[in-house]
C-alpha cells in the first residue's frame, strides 16, 4: 500500500535516463550553522561529519567567512551545511551584503549558544537580527538551538542555567518555534541533539521507521537500530515491546536513556581504532558486518543499504541469529529504495553514459 | 560600431576545425602572436545551495608559465640549451635580491606554497597535492581529483571566485601568484529576472519572464517547491542561481600581464559571459547545464569514477562544457573560437584576440621575435588623408587572401549567414592586383559594401590589404621572414608552382638587387604566374614591397634666388615705407601746430622744451632710418643676381658656398620662405602639366610618409606616366626606398 | 639628496657596474654615446594612494588595524575624505581563506581604480586562541601604475613582520601593550609610504626603534630580519639572449666605477669592451669561457650599460627603415646629436649631408660601394664622417637596419624534409650552417672565416645547389 508511493517513484526513475530529470529525485536541504565565534560550531560539525574525535577539535582554526560542505545523506537527501564563522564583521556581512545569498532557500538554522560567553544579553541580540533575516527569507525553516559547551557548567546548576537560557531565547524568537538541546561534545548530549534534529530531516522517515518495525517482528528481534552512514548516528530505532512485558529481573536490557548515542560514539571510537591500527580511512567503509555474541544476548550491525548500517540485538540463539541476519540482507533491496531511489536510475544512468562514452 | 557587428557574423563552423588546418596562413599567424597565457577556463555558480564550482578545462592544467618566443627582433637562429642557463642563473640572481625575504618564510611552518617567487620555483618545485585520475584516501578524507584545481580545494575556490554584486558586469581580476584569475561577473537582476522585461516582446519570452518571477518568489519557500519535479520542464527552475561566472585562469609573465589581460578581457571574457547571460535569460541555460554537470559530478564521486571518465561524459553531455573547452583551446592557439551554445534559440558566437596582419616598424633588440609577419609600412586602414581609421579600409588598398579562395569559399559556404553570399562575391571579385576602387568600377558593385565585406574578411584573419601588385614595381625579401619554415615552405612552393625556380633561389634572386618585379619573369606570359608567386610570397611574409619615399630638397641656388627675392621685396617696403613716413610725419607736425594753436587761442606761451627736444628726437630717427635703408640697398647692390641654371644641384658658384642644401620637412605645413622655394622649383618647369603635377605632388606626397607607388592609384594616373613624370623631379626631390 | 634608483648590493657584488650614485649617471649622460637612450623603466613617485596593516580577529573578525593616510580604507572619526573603497566587499581577498595566504595576493575594487598588493600570511601555532594569527600588511596603488616594483615591498613587509611575530609577538601584542608601540605600527606605515613615494626606498631599523622589549631583546630582533630596509627598484625586461657574434658597445666608462668588489668575470670582460670585439673575441683576449662571458655581458645589458650591435664590417649591407622619416623631420634633435656622434673626423658639415648619407643606404649596397658612391657624387665620407660610429647610430636608433647574409642549401632543405641528415660533398664544414637560419656572421664568428673565404666554401658546393639570400 505505502510502497505505491515508492513504485511511483521507481517508475519515473526508470524512464528518466536524461540527467535533467535527475534533480527532481534529489532532496535537498540548506543547513545554516549559526553562532557566536568560537561557540564551536565547527567542532560538532567535524565530529558530526568528518569522523573527528572530541580532542582532535582543539586544533582546528577559525571559519573564514562561510564553509560549505554537501553531505549526501538518507533518504536520498543531500545537505548543504553552511558552516558560517561567527565573527561580528561576517554577521554583519551576513545580515547586509550577503543577507539574500546567506537566508534565502534556508531548510534548518541550528543556532548555537556558548553557555560559558560573557555577553549573553549581546548574543540574544545577534541571534534576533539572525531570526528576523530568516523570516524575512525563509519563514518556513525549522530551528533548532543548542546551549553548547554545558561541561563547563557544573552539574547541579546546568538545568536552571540551561531553562532560563532557553526560555529567554524562546521570547526572542518570533514567529518560529525553535527546538532546544543541551550539548558538549564530551558527552552523548551532541549526538542525541544532533540525532533528533537528523530524525526530523530525513524524508519519508515515518515509512522506513513502519518497515523497520514490521522487518524487527519478522525476524523476532529485540531491538533494530537503523545508522546514518557518514554520522552514525542512528536515524531510527525500534524496540519489540516484548522486552517491556518481559520480566524486570534482567536490568540489563533496560535501556539507558542515551544508549543509542552511546552506541554511535562507541562505534565511532571502534572505527577510529580501527582505522589507526589497520590503516584504513576513517570515513571509508571498514566492516561490512559486525558480529556480538553474549550468554545474555547477541547483536549484529551490517552494511545495509547505501548511506545506512542496520544494527539488530537478539535473544541469544544460533538458528533465530541466521535467520534475521539473512532475512535483512533480502530487506536491504526493499530499503535501498526508500534510501535512495535515485540510486538504482543513476546505475543505469552511468552505464548508458559509459556505453555511449565508448560507442 | 561595425567591428562589433561583424564579429557577430561568425564563420561558424568553419573557423571550429581550424587547428587541422596546419599550414593554414591564419594559424600561421597566430602562431607568431603572444601567447595569452590562459592556464585554465573555469565555470563557477552560485546557486540555491551556495557557491558551486561547476567545471573547469583542462581536467589537469599545468602550472606552468606559458612557452615564450626565444628569439628576439628578427633573429632566426637559437642556442636552446646556453639560454636556460641564462634564464635560470639571472632569474635565481635577480629575484634572490626581489625576493631576499623569501628564505625567512620558508623556515616558517607555513602551508607549502609560501609566498613563492612566481617563476623560478613552479619552473622547478610547485607544491600541488598529488592529484592522478583516480580518488584516494588520504587520512580518512576521500579524496576526489577534480575537487582541487592547481594547489587549491574547489571547494574554497568557488567562495573566493563569486564575487559580490558589486562586481556585477565589471572586471574581476583576482592574483594568487602566480596565477590570475579574471572576469567578469553576472548577476541576476534585483527583480529576479536575468534581462530586464521589454513592454512588447514575443509571447514565448512574455511566458519565460512569468516563470522566471514565479521562481523568484519560489525561492522564499526554501527547496521545496523547485525540487517538485514538473518545474525543471519548461525551464523556470533557476535552482536559485543568483549569478555565474566563467573564470578565465592566467599564468602570465610579470611584465606582459597588463597587456595580455586587457586583451583577453576585452575580447574574449567579457563577450563570452554576456552571450551566457543572454542564454541563460532566453532560455535558463547556465543554469540547466550547471545542474547536469554538477549531478554527474557528484554520481561520479558517489561511484569514485575516474576523473578523464567523468570529463569526457560532462563534454559530451553538456554544450556549455564544449563551449568552454572549444574557447580554451582556441584561445590559447591564438585561434578564433566558434562556439554553439545549446540555448533555445541556439547562441553562436566567434570570439577572438585580433592579431596582427603585418609589423610596421622593424622589431627592436629587446623585443620578442614575430618571425613570419609581413614587415610593411603600408598600412591599409591609414586613408588617403593619412588618417588612420580602424574600420574603413583605404579604397586605393586591395585585397590578398590568406588561403586559397576556393577553400576559403567553401568554408564559408559550409556556415551560411546572411553574410554568405555577399562574402562569396567579395572574394571572387577582389584580386591582389586591383584596388578596391578598381574592382568596385570595373565590376560596377558598390564601394562601401565592398570594403566592409573586406573588412569583414581581414578581421576574421582571411584575407590582409595590400598596396596592390604590380609588376613595374620592386619586392626585396622581408626582413622579418622565417627561415626556418623554408624546407616546407619550399615543397609547398614546388607543389603550387612547379615549373618556376626553387623557393630559395626565387628569394635570392629577390634579395640579390632590388629591381622591378617584371624583370625576373623570363618573358611577358609568364608575368600572370609570376604575380601569383608574388602574392604567395608575400601572404607568406617572405617577401614585401620595396617603396619609394621622397622629401623636397631645397638647393643653394634656389635658397639663394629666394633670400634675393625676399630681400628685394623688403628694399621696396623700406622704400614705400620712408615715402608714407614724411607724409605721417608732415601731418605729425600739421597736428603739432593745431595743438599749438589751441593752447596760443587760450593763452599764448612759446614752444615747451619738451615739444623741441620731441621733434629733434622724430628727426633723428627718420635719418637713421634713411641711412639703414641706403646702407641696405648698397650691401644688395652689391649682391649677385640669381641665376637659375638647368642643374642647381651642381651649381658651385662661389656665393653659394657659404649656403648648404634645406630639407623641407612636411610640405603641407610649409612656411613662408618653404612655400617660396617650392614656388621656385614650380616656376621653372616649362611644360604646364609637369609644373602642376609638382604643385599638387609636393603637399601630398613629398612627405616622406606617402609612398609614390601610390600617387598614380590615388591620382588617377597611368602608372607610366607618373614616373615619367616624376624622373623630372629628380633633382629636386630626395629619393628613399624602404619597405 | 637620496640617490634614487640604487642596485640591491647582492647584485653589486655580482657582476653588475654600480651606477648607484647620481653623478655616475648623470656624468655618463653628458658623454658624447649618451646619446643612446634608456628604455628602462622607474617607478614614478607618489604612487602609494594608501598602505594599511589589517588583521583577523578572533571576536571582530576581519579589521583594519592601522591606516594611511587616515580613513582611506576605513572611516576614521574626525576624516570626511571619501574611503579608497569599499573595505567590506574587498576584505575577503585581504585576509582569504586558509587556502590563499602565504602567498602573493592581489585584488582590484569594482570601480576598477585601485589594486591591493597584500600578502596574506596565516601564522599556525597553538598559542593562539584559533590555534592561527592571521595579517596582511597591503599596499594600495593606482591600477593603471606599474605594480611590478611594489611586490618586493609587501613581500618584504609580510616577512619581517611574520619574522617579528614569531620571535616576539610583535604583532599580536600590540593591542596589549603600551600605547606607544600602538602608534608606533601606525607611525611605520606612514614613514613606509612617504619615503617610497619620495625617495622611492626607505630603511627603518624596527627592532631597536620599534621593539617594546627590553634591550636583550632587541639586539636579537634588530638583526637583518627586521630592518625594513627596501628599495623600490625597476624590474627591467629580461635582457635578450646575447650571441657571441654580437659586439657590446658601452654606455659609460666602466673605469671610473669598477672596483674590488666586483665579480672577477666581469672585471676581466669589461676591460675588453671596446665597440669593435665582438663577444666571442672579448671572451677569447679576456680569457674566460665563451658561456661565463655571455653571462657578464648579459648582465651589463639588464643594467642598461651597453649595447648590442652587430659586428661592423665595410662589406656590411645596411638599409633604411621607415624610421629614417624620424631623422629627416630632425625628431628630438637626432641631427645634432648624431652629428656630435660621427663628425670626427673632420670640419663638421650641415646636417643635411648626414640625411643623405642614411637615405643612400640601401639593402644592395655594402659600406664600401655606398662610400664609394659618395666618392663619384665628390663627397668624400671618410674625410668628415666616422662611418662606424655613423652606422651604430643609426642601428640603435632604428632608423636603419642590417641586412644579414644567408646561404641556403636545397640539399639540406630536403635533408630537413625527409628528416634525414645527408652529407652534400664539398660542404662538409659550412653544411649545418646552409639551411637559411645561420647569418654569416655567425659564420665568420664560429669558424673563424671571413665573408669571401666562406663564399669560397660555398662554391664546392654542387652548381646551383646553394643560393645567399640577403635578409
Amino acid at each position: 500500500m505505502d510502497q505505491m508511493g515508492n513504485l511511483t517513484i521507481q517508475d519515473e526513475t526508470a524512464g528518466a535516463s536524461s540527467p535533467i530529470s535527475e534533480p527532481r529525485k534529489q532532496k535537498k536541504k540548506k543547513v545554516l550553522l549559526m553562532g557566536k565565534s568560537g561557540s564551536g560550531k565547527s567542532s560538532m560539525r567535524s565530529i558530526i561529519f568528518s569522523n573527528y574525535i572530541a580532542k582532535d577539535t582543539r586544533r582546528l582554526g577559525a571559519t573564514i567567512d562561510v564553509d560549505l560542505s554537501h553531505v549526501k545523506f538518507l533518504g536520498n537527501l543531500t545537505l548543504n551545511l553552511w558552516d558560517c564563522g561567527g565573527q561580528d564583521a561576517f554577521m554583519e556581512n551576513y545580515l547586509s551584503q550577503q543577507r539574500q545569498h546567506v537566508f534565502s532557500n534556508v531548510g534548518v538554522l541550528i543556532y548555537v549558544f556558548d553557555i560559558e560567553s560573557r555577553d549573553f544579553d549581546r548574543d540574544l541580540l545577534t541571534y534576533r537580527s539572525i531570526i528576523a533575516a530568516l523570516s524575512q527569507f525563509s519563514p518556513t525553516a525549522s530551528v533548532y538551538i543548542l546551549i553548547h559547551k554545558m561541561d563547563l557548567v557544573v552539574p547541579n546548576q546546568r538545568e536552571d542555567i540551561y531553562n532560563d537560557r532557553v526560555s529567554l531565547i524562546r521570547s526572542k524568537s518570533d514567529a518560529f518555534d525553535p527546538t532546544p538541546f543541551a550539548t558538549s561534545i564530551w558527552d552523548q548530549s551532541l549526538y542525541k541533539a544532533w540525532a533528533e534534529i537528523i530524525h526530523d530531516l530525513v524524508p519519508n522517515l515515518d515509512q522506513i521507521e513502519k518497515h523497520l518495525g514490521s522487518l524487527g517482528k519478522l525476524i523476532m528481534a529485540e531491538e533494530v537500530l537503523l545508522f546514518e552512514r557518514t554520522s552514525f548516528l542512528v536515524v531510527s530505532s525500534w524496540t519489540s515491546n516484548a522486552i517491556f512485558t518481559a520480566d524486570k529481573d534482567h536490568p540489563a536490557q533496560n535501556p539507558t536513556y542515551d544508549r543509542n548515542e552511546r552506541l554511535s560514539n562507541i562505534i565511532k571510537n571502534f572505527k577510529q581504532s580501527t582505522s589507526r591500527y589497520t590503516g584504513t580511512p576513517k570515513s571509508a567503509e571498514q566492516f561490512s558486518v559486525f558480529d556480538l555474541k553474549m550468554p545474555n544476548f547477541c547483536m549484529f550491525l551490517i552494511k545495509f543499504t547505501t548511506n545506512t548500517y542496520l544494527g539488530v540485538v537478539l535473544p541469544p540463539g544460533e538458528e533465530r541469529y541466521n535467520a534475521a541476519k539473512l532475512n535483512c540482507y533480502i530487506a536491504r533491496e526493499q530499503f535501498e529504495d526508500l534510501d535512495s531511489p535515485a540510486k538504482k536510475s543513476a546505475d543505469r544512468g552511468a552505464t548508458t553514459e559509459s556505453s555511449e562514452a565508448t560507442s | 560600431m561595425p567591428r562589433q557587428t561583424t564579429s557577430s557574423f561568425p564563420f561558424r563552423g568553419l573557423l571550429g576545425n581550424i587547428e587541422s588546418q596546419q599550414q593554414d596562413m591564419a594559424t600561421g599567424a597566430a602562431a607568431i602572436a603572444p601567447n595569452p597565457g590562459l592556464s585554465a577556463i573555469a565555470l563557477v555558480i552560485r546557486s540555491r545551495d551556495g557557491p558551486r564550482f561547476v567545471f573547469h578545462y583542462p581536467a589537469r592544467p599545468s602550472n606552468k608559465p606559458p612557452e615564450r618566443e626565444p628569439r628576439y627582433s628578427t633573429e632566426l637562429d637559437t642556442e636552446p640549451s646556453i639560454e636556460e642557463d641564462e634564464d635560470d642563473s639571472d632569474d635565481s640572481d635577480l629575484e634572490e635580491n626581489l625576493y631576499s625575504s623569501l628564505p625567512a618564510l620558508g623556515k616558517l611552518d607555513l602551508n607549502e606554497s609560501d609566498g613563492r617567487p612566481s617563476k623560478k620555483h613552479q619552473k622547478s618545485s610547485h607544491a600541488e597535492p598529488p592529484i592522478g585520475d583516480d580518488h584516494y584516501d588520504e587520512k580518512g578524507e576521500h579524496v576526489v581529483p577534480w575537487e582541487h584545481l592547481f594547489e587549491f580545494p574547489t571547494a574554497d575556490l568557488e567562495s573566493i571566485l563569486t564575487p559580490s554584486r558589486a562586481f556585477h558586469k565589471k572586471k574581476f581580476e583576482l592574483s594568487l601568484d602566480p596565477l590570475t584569475f579574471v572576469t567578469y561577473p553576472i548577476h541576476i537582476r534585483e527583480d529576479g529576472q536575468w534581462k530586464k522585461k521589454k513592454s512588447k516582446k514575443s509571447k514565448k519570452v512574455k511566458k519565460e519572464s512569468d516563470e522566471a518571477t514565479g521562481s523568484g518568489e519560489g525561492k522564499s519557500e526554501g527547496g521545496a517547491k523547485n525540487s517538485s519535479g514538473d518545474a525543471s520542464e519548461d525551464g523556470d527552475d533557476h535552482g536559485g542561481m543568483t549569478m555565474f561566472n566563467v573564470v578565465f585562469i592566467l599564468n602570465l609573465p610579470k611584465e606582459e600581464e597588463d597587456e595580455r589581460i586587457a586583451e583577453i578581457y576585452e575580447h574574449i571574457i567579457k563577450k563570452l559571459n554576456k552571450a551566457l547571460k543572454h542564454a541563460q535569460a532566453s532560455s535558463n541555460y547556465v543554469w540547466k547545464e550547471s545542474e547536469m554537470m554538477l549531478l554527474m559530478k557528484e554520481k561520479a564521486r558517489e561511484e569514485r569514477r575516474p576523473m578523464s571518465w567523468l570529463w569526457n561524459e560532462i563534454l559530451l553531455k553538456s554544450t556549455l562544457a564544449g563551449a568552454i573547452r572549444d574557447v580554451f583551446n582556441a584561445v590559447s592557439n591564438n585561434d578564433i573560437a566558434t562556439v554553439r551554445l545549446g540555448a533555445s534559440p541556439l547562441v553562436d558566437l566567434s570570439l577572438q584576440i585580433p592579431i596582427p596582419a603585418y609589423l610596421t616598424r622593424y622589431p627592436g633588440s629587446d623585443e620578442r621575435a614575430m618571425l613570419g609577419l609581413l614587415l610593411t609600412s603600408a598600412n591599409g586602414l591609414v586613408n588617403e588623408d593619412s588618417s588612420e581609421d580602424p574600420t574603413r579600409l583605404n579604397k586605393h588598398f586591395a585585397l590578398l587572401l590568406l588561403d586559397d579562395g576556393e577553400k576559403i569559399i567553401t568554408e564559408i559556404q559550409a556556415d551560411n549567414t546572411e553574410l554568405t553570399a555577399p562574402l562569396i562575391e567579395c572574394i571572387r571579385l577582389c584580386k591582389p592586383t586591383l584596388s578596391f576602387l578598381q574592382v568596385a568600377q570595373t565590376q560596377n558593385v558598390e564601394l562601401n559594401s565592398l570594403l566592409v565585406l573586406a573588412q569583414h574578411l581581414i578581421y576574421w584573419r582571411r584575407a590582409m590589404a595590400i598596396p596592390p601588385l604590380h609588376a613595374r614595381e620592386m619586392y626585396i625579401v622581408s626582413p622579418n621572414c622565417d627561415s626556418r619554415k623554408l624546407p616546407a615552405a619550399n615543397t609547398a612552393w614546388k607543389k603550387a608552382f612547379p615549373l618556376a625556380p626553387s623557393l630559395p633561389g626565387y628569394l635570392a634572386a629577390l634579395s640579390a638587387a632590388p629591381r622591378p618585379y617584371k624583370t625576373f619573369s623570363p618573358s611577358k606570359n609568364h608575368r600572370p604566374t609570376y604575380l601569383d608567386m608574388l602574392a604567395w610570397a608575400i601572404r607568406g611574409g617572405w617577401v614585401t614591397p620595396l617603396r619609394t619615399f621622397a622629401w623636397i630638397l631645397v638647393w643653394p641656388e634656389i635658397l639663394y634666388e629666394v633670400q634675393y627675392q625676399l630681400k628685394a621685396e623688403a628694399l621696396e617696403k623700406a622704400k614705400n615705407a620712408t615715402s608714407s613716413e614724411q607724409t605721417s610725419s608732415t601731418s605729425a607736425e600739421s597736428t603739432d601746430e593745431s595743438g599749438a594753436e589751441k593752447k596760443s587761442v587760450n593763452s599764448d606761451e612759446p614752444l615747451s622744451s619738451e615739444q623741441a627736444a620731441e621733434n629733434a628726437r622724430l628727426e633723428r630717427l627718420a635719418m637713421k632710418l634713411a641711412e639703414d635703408a641706403a646702407k641696405f640697398a648698397a650691401e644688395f647692390e652689391k649682391m649677385p643676381k640669381p641665376v637659375a641654371t638647368l642643374h642647381p644641384s651642381t651649381n658651385s658658384a662661389p656665393h653659394l658656398k657659404a649656403l648648404s642644401p634645406y630639407i623641407i620637412k612636411d610640405p603641407h605645413k610649409a612656411s613662408h620662405e618653404e612655400s617660396l622655394y617650392i614656388a621656385t622649383y614650380g616656376n621653372r618647369f616649362t611644360d604646364p602639366k609637369i609644373k602642376d603635377c609638382w604643385f599638387k605632388f609636393c603637399s601630398k606626397y613629398f612627405n616622406g610618409k606617402e609612398a609614390l607607388e601610390m600617387i598614380c592609384l590615388q591620382e588617377g594616373m597611368k602608372r607610366k606616366e607618373t614616373w615619367s613624370i616624376l624622373m623630372h623631379f629628380q633633382e629636386t626631390i630626395m629619393i628613399c626606398k624602404h619597405w | 639628496m637620496k640617490n634614487k634608483y640604487g642596485i640591491p648590493k647582492k647584485l653589486r657584488k655580482h657582476f653588475c657596474p654600480s651606477f648607484s650614485s647620481e653623478e655616475d649617471f648623470n656624468g655618463e649622460k653628458k658623454d658624447t654615446k649618451a646619446f643612446i637612450s634608456t628604455s628602462k623603466r622607474w617607478p614614478a613617485g607618489a604612487m602609494i594612494q594608501g598602505i594599511f596593516f589589517a588583521r583577523f580577529l578572533p571576536q571582530k573578525g576581519i579589521k583594519v588595524i592601522h591606516q594611511s593616510p587616515p580613513g582611506c580604507i576605513v572611516t576614521e572619526p574626525g576624516v570626511d575624505k571619501p574611503r579608497l573603497f569599499d573595505f567590506e566587499t574587498m576584505s575577503e581577498y585581504i585576509i582569504p581563506k586558509q587556502a590563499f595566504c602565504n602567498r602573493y595576493v592581489t585584488s582590484c575594487d569594482p570601480e576598477n581604480k585601485y589594486r591591493i598588493l597584500g600578502h596574506p600570511v596565516c601564522i599556525k601555532d597553538e598559542k593562539y586562541t584559533r590555534n592561527e594569527f592571521m595579517f596582511n600588511f597591503c599596499i594600495v596603488i593606482g591600477v593603471e601604475a606599474d605594480k611590478i616594483p611594489y611586490e618586493a615591498v609587501v613581500r618584504r613587509l609580510a616577512t619581517t613582520f611574520t619574522e617579528m611575530e614569531i620571535q616576539n609577538e610583535f604583532l599580536s601584542q600590540e593591542d596589549i601593550s603600551n600605547s606607544q608601540n600602538r602608534r608606533s605600527i601606525a607611525a611605520l606605515l606612514e614613514i613606509i609610504k612617504e619615503d617610497l613615494n619620495n625617495y622611492n626606498e626607505c630603511m627603518i631599523p624596527v627592532g631597536t626603534s620599534l621593539s617594546p622589549f627590553p634591550k636583550s631583546m632587541n639586539l636579537i630582533i634588530a638583526d637583518d630580519a627586521n630592518t625594513i630596509n627596501m628599495k623600490l627598484f625597476p624590474i627591467y625586461k629580461h635582457p635578450p639572449p646575447v650571441k657571441a657574434w654580437h659586439v657590446p658597445i658601452s654606455k659609460m666608462k666602466f673605469s671610473s666605477i669598477i672596483d674590488d668588489t666586483w665579480d672577477l668575470t666581469m672585471k676581466k670582460v669589461i676591460l675588453q669592451i671596446d665597440g669593435i670585439k665582438d663577444v666571442r673575441r672579448i671572451a677569447h683576449d679576456a680569457d674566460v669561457a665563451l658561456d661565463l662571458a655571455k653571462i657578464a655581458v648579459q648582465h651589463l645589458l639588464y643594467y642598461d650599460s651597453i649595447i648590442m650591435l652587430d659586428l661592423f664590417l665595410f662589406g656590411n649591407i645596411y638599409a633604411p627603415t621607415p624610421d629614417v622619416d624620424d631623422f629627416l623631420e630632425d625628431k628630438e634633435g637626432m641631427q645634432d646629436e648624431c652629428a656630435n656622434y660621427v663628425y670626427i673626423n673632420g670640419p663638421r658639415l650641415s646636417n643635411f649631408y648626414l640625411c643623405r648619407l642614411f637615405t643612400t643606404l640601401c639593402t644592395s649596397r655594402t659600406i664600401k660601394e655606398w662610400l664609394k658612391l659618395h666618392m663619384e657624387q665628390g663627397f668624400p665620407v671618410l674625410n668628415f664622417v666616422d662611418v662606424r660610429r655613423f652606422v651604430q647610430f643609426g642601428v640603435i636608433k632604428g632608423l636603419i637596419y642590417r641586412v644579414h647574409k644567408y646561404a641556403v642549401s636545397n640539399t639540406v632543405l630536403n635533408g630537413i624534409v625527409s628528416a634525414r641528415n645527408v652529407g652534400v660533398e664539398g660542404g662538409e664544414q659550412l653544411q649545418r650552417y646552409a639551411d637559411g637560419c645561420h647569418c654569416f656572421d655567425q659564420i665568420t664568428v664560429e669558424m673563424n672565416l671571413a665573408d669571401v673565404k666562406i663564399m669560397d666554401q660555398l662554391r664546392r658546393f654542387p652548381k646551383g645547389n646553394v643560393e645567399i639570400i640577403y635578409r
